[in-house]
């Protein structure tokens, strides 16, 4: 998928645990593992602003939009 | 709740009938076989013997009148033409018979089964399934095909009776379409089944 959830580079930066952030945005572990790992198919509005308010960051910060290439995939 | 005691109806009342139609299948099967092996005497129909109702077209009889109810609400008449089919369980028509026979009981078990599969299966907290889709699928091709083997056993039946008669006025009298009416149901039913587990797994997949 063309879009790359880089939320284990920001929770680094902070500091913070993936147990720590599921209480603090309130989801469960398994639902932001799943965001983590970028197997997730969609992402509520409501938990974006939950992950960005705790982690002090923007949007764009976690996700990522890279151009999947056709030829290298052929 | 009340979804909860239809779906262990239905679990209980397939199972019922798919032991009924095992046992009845058994039992026919071995009835079968012990006629074939007493009835040497090639040409003695008995009571065992198999039936099959047929209409011989073209004879130009025409029916009865009818025949009114004192109210005049309800009518009958007696249909012109249609036979009834005796044939020895000892001859090639007698095993073609038998071997038809079998065929639909395996047929109307296998179905049974994958009803029965399907609804000990199914849960409320998990719904969908991958299995249930496949049984979905499975079903449809059975209905499908029952009709195909009835069209089959219509010519091969026709085919092998008028070797015995002469006449070949005679036709067997099958109802042709109900298998695939059902058929193309329960493929309806299993798409949208399948978009229902694509569906969930998406939901699942949403944080």
């Amino acid at each position: 998928m063309p879009i790359i959830v880089n939320l284990d580079v920001i929770m680094a930066r902070r500091k913070i645990s993936l147990s720590e952030l599921a209480e603090k945005v309130d989801i469960t572990l398994s639902n932001l593992s799943i965001l983590k790992t970028g197997k997730a198919k969609a992402i509520r509005f409501s938990t974006l602003e939950k992950i960005c308010e705790v982690l002090d960051c923007q949007p764009a910060d976690i996700l990522e939009f890279v151009k999947e290439n056709k030829s290298s995939s052929e | 709740m009340r979804s909860t005691y239809i779906l262990s109806f239905l679990r209980i009342s397939v199972s019922v009938l798919f032991y009924i139609l095992l046992v009845f299948s058994v039992l026919f099967l071995v009835a079968s076989i012990a006629s074939i092996a007493g009835n040497d005497k090639a040409g003695d129909l008995t009571k065992k013997s198999y039936s099959y109702r047929v209409k011989a077209f073209g004879l130009q009889n025409t029916n009865e009148p009818f025949t009114y109810s004192q109210d005049s609400m309800v009518k009958y008449q007696k249909v012109a033409d249609e036979y009834s089919v005796v044939l020895e369980p000892s001859s090639t028509i007698g095993y073609y018979a038998l071997i038809m026979k079998l065929v639909y009981m395996a047929l109307g078990l296998v179905i049974l089964w994958n009803f029965k599969k399907i609804f000990k299966e199914t849960s409320f907290r998990q719904p969908f399934k991958n299995t249930i889709i496949k049984r979905l699928r499975t079903l449809a091709a059975l209905f499908i095909l029952s009709d195909v083997i009835k069209l089959l056993d219509y010519f091969l039946f026709n085919s092998y009776l008028h070797h015995s008669i002469a006449s070949t006025k005679f036709q067997l009298l099958t109802d042709v379409g109900n298998g695939v009416i059902t058929g193309l149901v329960i493929l309806v039913i299993a798409v949208i089944y399948e978009r229902g587990k694509e569906l969930e797994e998406e939901n699942a997949l949403t944080v």
